[in-house]
């Protein structure tokens, strides 16, 4: 083991940033081990939660917009149209809402002991993919009750669902290092995260927005990424080519700042939180 | 830099305080500024510095002992060794692999088992997945846990608790370790046993740095210390030579305690102006122990040069709560004092000291020809180490009441 030297440091992101995270690595997987282990004690149905709740929520949705408000959605049957969306959303939302109180939570281990602060956002992200494979297992089992195949584009899917996890991350980064420092943040973030679901193509489709308005709607980075969802499993996304690179590009502003703003927060984290 | 393994060098850390600067803010009155901190560095406001230039070097293998007053600066010099939090400046350059018992079981989760939180906590404080495998055993046996291994931690007593805790960290391989006041918790039978993990584990070459405020330990494990005030060194060197200037400076504050303190009542003609502890032989201690002969020796002055007439004094004596414990007292024991010089120093020893280890608090108050002197509440603290009150060697359990009783058994 070589020498290690402590210095005051900059607060600003380095490549050592990125090898610490790596090394630490085991502990990463502790957290999300620990997170998932906790989660599900003493429920009586245990993991099954994690399909049940979708689920509901899909056919809920999936009677009042489809059958009743008769929302289009691209020729689709409504539920798979919306269900697409939905478990995009859903780990966007979970993510950001939990690892913005990660860093509180934890404020007992922050205090006490080191590690790269960075990997409580990160497990929670984690912890929150696993869940999401799963509601993806369920999507796949819907295509077979509708009978419908599932689109060629299906192989470009780990792209988005990478844009995806870069802006959870993101803003899970952002959240969790300004809830340290404004407890009202608190309070803010699941408002902002109701307006954002208003605001996202989750329970209609992107074509109902006029197209000069499209490319500013898409700054909103969640709805290239359910673009892209719908385009790779149901195989058509009319304003894909619009929507996508809008989205990549904040969600990768919000990645890059949000690291920055976390590593700037987490030098004196200790000493404010 | 060869042959040491801890090498700090002009290591200051600067804290904000006062009003001016909440913990938190509201985020609403600083939007601008969270973008404006994106690119710019932090302006200057209120500071306090809890290190200032620290210097000083740890050879491999070396225990060194860390004391000092509270707010000295030892927790934040761990701290920043440890890296939880970051020097404002200066440098530490550390050769090995540190394990840190800054507080013992932070991490551990009440809903987890026993064994689950052994290999959370253990990654937690650095082990590898393999370590904490081939540790486990051994972890389990020394904090006597075998049969709660599946139970929510949650259920666990709160000595249970401590103990895992303190097994899990002590069984941590690092190269240097870096540990925070552990001694001072569990039953005495637990103390004991982590005293001499903590003897084994200072034994084996391993670099060691230890803050306590307990002069037993430091007098136990360590070879030299290190004498933090106002988080400066001030001294540095051999354990005797540091401890004994270490007590000094406690002396010394109590010393203008007593003397200033303005919560008192009575009407002056005798005033109590400092107190210290001294043991059997009429040595000063800086704690007593039990079941040993103990003094309280408290120093008083007077108005005038007349000598005071029936004068009655008592301590009460209370427990770390305040619960008072008993009186003691002259007028009762012994007798009212006749006539007693304007000045001097009032002596009341206790030939074999019944308490349970602890922090005594006392009260001092004198009336003198039937009039109250002098009365100030909570006018002295001590503390009371372990002792074998019964003089067989064996520690009296702790959390089983303060007072000791002499006993005899008997079955027919």
């Amino acid at each position: 083991m070589g020498k290690k030297i402590i210095e005051p440091s900059s607060g600003a992101v380095t490549g050592a940033k990125f090898k610490e995270i790596w090394e630490y690595r085991e502990l990463l997987y502790f957290f999300v081990w620990r997170e998932i282990k906790v989660r599900y004690k003493h429920t009586v149905i245990g993991v099954s939660w994690v399909v049940i709740q979708p689920v509901i929520a899909g056919l809920i949705f999936g009677v009042i917009f489809g059958k009743f408000v008769r929302l289009p959605s691209d020729g689709y049957p409504y539920l798979l149209f919306f269900f697409c969306a939905m478990i995009a959303w859903n780990l966007f939302a979970n993510a950001a809402l939990k690892a913005g109180e990660g860093l509180l939570i934890n404020r007992n281990l922050v205090t006490k002991i080191y590690f790269p602060r960075i990997l409580l956002p990160i497990s929670i992200v984690l912890e929150n993919t696993l869940d999401f494979f799963i509601c993806c297992m369920v999507f796949l089992a819907m295509f077979f009750v509708f009978k419908i195949k599932i689109s060629a584009h299906i192989l470009y899917f780990p792209i988005f669902v990478f844009v995806l996890l870069i802006l959870a991350s993101g803003v899970g980064f952002w959240f969790s290092a300004l809830n340290v420092r404004y407890r009202d943040v608190r309070y803010a973030i699941p408002f902002l995260i109701q307006v954002m679901f208003y605001s996202s193509p989750v329970v209609y489709s992107t074509t109902v927005i006029p197209e000069k308005w499209l490319f500013l709607y898409a700054l909103n980075p969640v709805v290239g990424i359910i673009d892209g969802f719908r385009w790779a499993f149901l195989g058509k996304a009319a304003t894909l080519h619009i929507t996508f690179p809008a989205s990549v590009l904040c969600a990768s502003l919000i990645f890059l700042s949000g690291l920055v703003y976390f590593y700037r927060t987490q030098k004196n984290i200790v000493d404010i939180i | 830099m060869q042959n040491s393994a801890i090498l700090v060098e002009n290591v200051s850390k600067r804290y904000v305080i006062g009003n001016k600067m909440p913990k938190y803010e509201l985020l609403i009155e600083n939007a601008p500024r969270v973008f404006i901190d994106l690119f710019r560095a932090q302006k200057k406001k209120q500071l306090i510095w809890a290190l200032k230039d620290v210097a000083f070097e740890v050879k491999r293998g070396e225990v060194i002992g860390i004391i000092g007053r509270n707010g000295a600066g030892k927790s934040t010099l761990l701290k920043i060794i440890s890296r939880i939090v970051e020097p404002t400046a200066g440098r530490v350059t550390i050769d090995g692999r540190v394990g840190a018992i800054l507080e013992i079981g932070a991490g551990f989760h009440d809903e987890l088992s026993g064994r689950e939180n052994i290999y959370l906590n253990g990654a937690i404080l650095g082990m590898k997945g393999k370590e904490i495998r081939k540790k486990f055993d051994e972890i389990v046996e020394f904090a006597g846990i075998e049969k709660f291994l599946d139970t929510p931690i949650k259920y666990y007593s709160s000595g249970m608790h401590l103990r895992l805790a303190f097994s899990i960290a002590a069984h941590l391989d690092s190269e240097i370790l870096l540990v925070d006041e552990l001694l001072a918790v569990g039953d005495v039978e637990f103390q004991n046993k982590c005293f001499s993990k903590m003897r084994q584990i200072t034994g084996h070459g391993r670099t060691v740095l230890f803050v306590s405020h307990n002069m037993t330990a430091i007098n136990a494990f360590c070879s030299s210390v290190i004498l933090l005030e106002g988080g400066r060194i001030i001294s540095l060197g051999r354990k005797e030579q540091v401890v004994s200037k270490y007590l000094e400076t406690v002396y010394k504050l109590v010393d203008t305690e007593l003397q200033q303190r303005v919560d008192r009542q009575g009407d002056g003609r005798m005033r109590f102006t400092r107190y210290w502890l001294e043991n059997a032989k009429g040595e000063q201690i800086p704690a007593f122990c039990s079941g040993e002969g103990a003094v309280i020796c408290v120093q008083y002055s007077s108005k005038s040069e007349d000598r005071l007439h029936n004068v009655s004094v008592a301590f009460a004596l209370k427990d770390c709560m305040c619960n008072q414990i008993t009186d003691l007292a002259n007028r009762v024991s012994a007798n009212i004092w006749d006539e007693i010089p304007s000045s001097g120093v009032i002596r009341c020893k206790m030939p074999r000291l019944p308490l349970v280890p602890g922090r005594y608090m006392f009260n001092v108050f004198s009336r003198v020809n039937g009039i109250i002197a002098d009365w100030i509440i909570d006018a002295g603290v001590f503390e009371v180490e372990a002792g074998s009150f019964f003089q067989n060697g064996k520690l009296s359990d702790q959390g089983q009441g303060n007072i000791l009783i002499d006993q005899n058994w008997e079955v027919s």
